[in-house]
């Protein structure tokens, strides 16, 4: 399972991504997000798709990992597409047996939605595949610097953040290790139908719960002992700078904003 | 049952490409009745050969022979479960997860569909052999010592009856004492089993190899690098497990010590440490009586 989870691992590749200043992923990547979400017509999947398959030939990164990433997603895809294909009405009725009645609007607008999420998610994996969990947490405290003023605990947040992502990974490691050792003692994880799938993964969570809650008492107690306190006015050893790559990447997100935006104008 | 290795290799699945095999081409025996200690630095491949030996993973590419049957992948193509083989993990906390040690217990065989009252009649026979007793069946397995956890995964284990039982590193963390129990109820199944139950046991402790092996098995950077009986292997390959970070038994060492101040070899058919200071001490005793 470990091998499906992307959040929080780093592919270690020397590609353009790798060397952005996290400020300048985190800004562009927000950008692209919202891009993405002004799409709504051929033209703009399109472009998206062209962008998003252009990004990730540039992160030297093989599509392998990230169709991956895909897979635990699945399952919330095809539902998804299952639920816009029969609960949508349009008009031009496809196909109808008894209270069931399928319309193109629903085939096409259950796609485009499961266009975009695919799109989504490939895009902001490619943001933690390129990014160490600590300079993303970083970049992040540091945009959200101003926030400070508004006494909002913006270095323990990015501390939380930092440990989160840094310790998906391993809890989803911790899960492989119990579903193991079920299946050692006898637990049929394959010839079950979905809903025992379910119930069955239910006595995994309690151990999975308990092992994590010791971890994060360690965890506390190691951040304790080194004196961390409250995380304010703490110096850093790497500084961030921006590099001529960084505005380049800003600007292509923006720019990535302003023509789907034109696009949506003109298709509306 | 015989469980035999042809050129089995396994790599991990991992994101990146550079990852390695971390079992290259094993063939190997393990043979019906027989204690087998498995030794290696840390990372040589131990506890991935012991998932290989359980089916929990299926070999990348060569075969596992049961009782010279290949062990096929199951229908979904995934890694086949080797009902017969216990396995008892390196680290007991993942083997532990229910929320009393007797339904922790009684998990395993119940998933293989043994009925209630020869569950209940196991339980009480097990808990006794891994030297606990019938005042434990309430606890939470989270509550217990390390030695404890340790006693009670063998325990889960046991319950289902298994023809070979695997045990990774079951004495990490433990003192002498704790150890020493392990090493024993395990030998005690063992020898309750008239010569039908096969230990394969891994270690870090060279004194726990010596006490009861019929045969060691050397890892090295996921290769078998020997796999002999402790007598000659500790006696005559001492230089080249040094070069493979491996100690020798403290009975094998005080042999050596003896050659090398004596010049003389005593012939041992066992390194169990009793055994050896016996033979040490035979040997005093018969040059005194010479001289007198
Ligand atoms: N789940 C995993 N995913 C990827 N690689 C792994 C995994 N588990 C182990 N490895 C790698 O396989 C190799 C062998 O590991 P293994 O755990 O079998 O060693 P070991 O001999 O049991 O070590 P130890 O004495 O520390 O328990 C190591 O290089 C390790 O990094
Ligand atoms: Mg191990």
């Amino acid at each position: 399972m470990i091998e499906n989870v992307l959040v929080g691992q780093f592919v270690e590749t020397s590609s353009v991504f790798h060397r952005l200043d996290p400020r300048s992923k985190l800004i562009s990547i927000f950008c692209i997000v919202i891009a993405f979400f002004l799409i709504d017509n051929a033209a703009g999947y399109l472009l998206a798709g062209l962008f998003v398959f252009g990004c990730i030939t540039l992160s030297h990164i093989p599509w392998r990992i990230f169709l991956k990433g895909l897979k635990p997603i699945l399952f919330i895809l095809s539902f998804t597409i299952v639920y816009h294909i029969l609960f949508t009405k349009g008009e031009n009725l496809l196909f109808h047996y008894g209270i069931l009645s399928i319309y193109i609007e629903g085939i096409i607008s259950g796609s485009r939605l499961v266009v975009r999420i695919i799109l989504l998610v490939l895009i902001t994996s490619l943001l933690t595949l390129t990014t160490k969990p600590l300079e993303l947490a970083y970049g992040f405290e540091v945009l959200c610097k101003p926030l400070k003023k508004l006494r909002f605990p913006v270095e323990q947040f990015s501390l939380m953040l930092a440990i989160t992502l840094r310790f998906i990974p391993t809890i989803v490691m911790e899960l492989d290790k119990i579903i193991e050792a079920q299946k050692a003692r006898g637990v049929n994880f394959e010839d079950k139908s979905l809903m025992k799938k379910v119930l069955s993964y239910i006595p995994i969570i309690v151990p999975l719960l308990f092992t994590s809650i010791n971890r994060a008492e360690n965890l506390a107690n190691a951040i304790d002992a080194r004196a961390y306190g409250d995380g304010s006015g703490r110096t850093r050893y790497k500084t961030l700078r921006f590099e001529t790559r960084d505005y380049i990447a800003m600007s292509i997100s923006l720019f990535m904003v302003g023509t789907f935006l034109i696009l949506k104008m003109l298709g509306g | 049952m015989d469980i035999k290795l042809e050129n089995v290799s396994y790599k991990y699945p991992s994101l990146s490409n550079d990852s390695w095999e971390s079992i290259r081409e094993l063939n190997c025996m393990f043979e019906t009745g027989k204690w087998l200690s498995v030794i290696g630095q840390t990372g040589s491949g131990k506890s991935t050969l012991m998932k290989l030996l359980k089916g929990l993973i299926a070999p990348t590419a060569g075969r596992l022979l049961i009782n010279g049957q290949e062990n096929k992948l199951s229908k979904k193509g995934n890694a086949q479960i080797i009902q017969e083989v216990g396995l008892v993990f390196q680290y007991p906390e993942h083997q532990l997860f229910e929320t009393t040690v007797l339904k922790d217990l009684a998990f395993g065989p119940k998933n293989q569909g043994v009925k209630k009252e020869e569950i209940n009649d196991r339980t009480k026979v097990i808990i006794e052999l891994v030297g606990l007793s019938e005042a434990y069946f309430d606890k939470a397995p989270f509550e217990l010592s390390g030695g404890e956890k340790r006693r009670v995964a063998i325990a889960t284990v046991l319950m289902m009856n298994p023809e070979v039982l695997i045990l990774d590193e079951p004495t990490a963390g433990l003192d002498p004492q704790g150890s020493k129990l392990i090493l024993q109820l395990v030998h005690d199944w063992q020898k309750a089993g008239g010569g039908q139950r096969t230990v394969i046991f891994v270690t870090h402790q060279m004194n726990e190899v010596a006490e009861y092996s019929d045969e060691v098995l050397v890892m090295n950077d996921g290769e078998i690098v020997f796999q002999e009986n402790p007598i000659a292997l500790f006696r005559e390959h001492d230089h080249e497990l040094k070069a493979f970070g491996l100690d020798i038994p403290d009975s094998v060492k005080l042999l050596k010590l003896f050659e090398h101040r004596f010049g003389k070899r005593i012939e041992v058919h066992s390194l169990q440490e009793e055994v050896v200071l016996e033979e040490v001490v035979a040997y005093f005793t018969k040059q005194g009586d010479d001289l007198l």
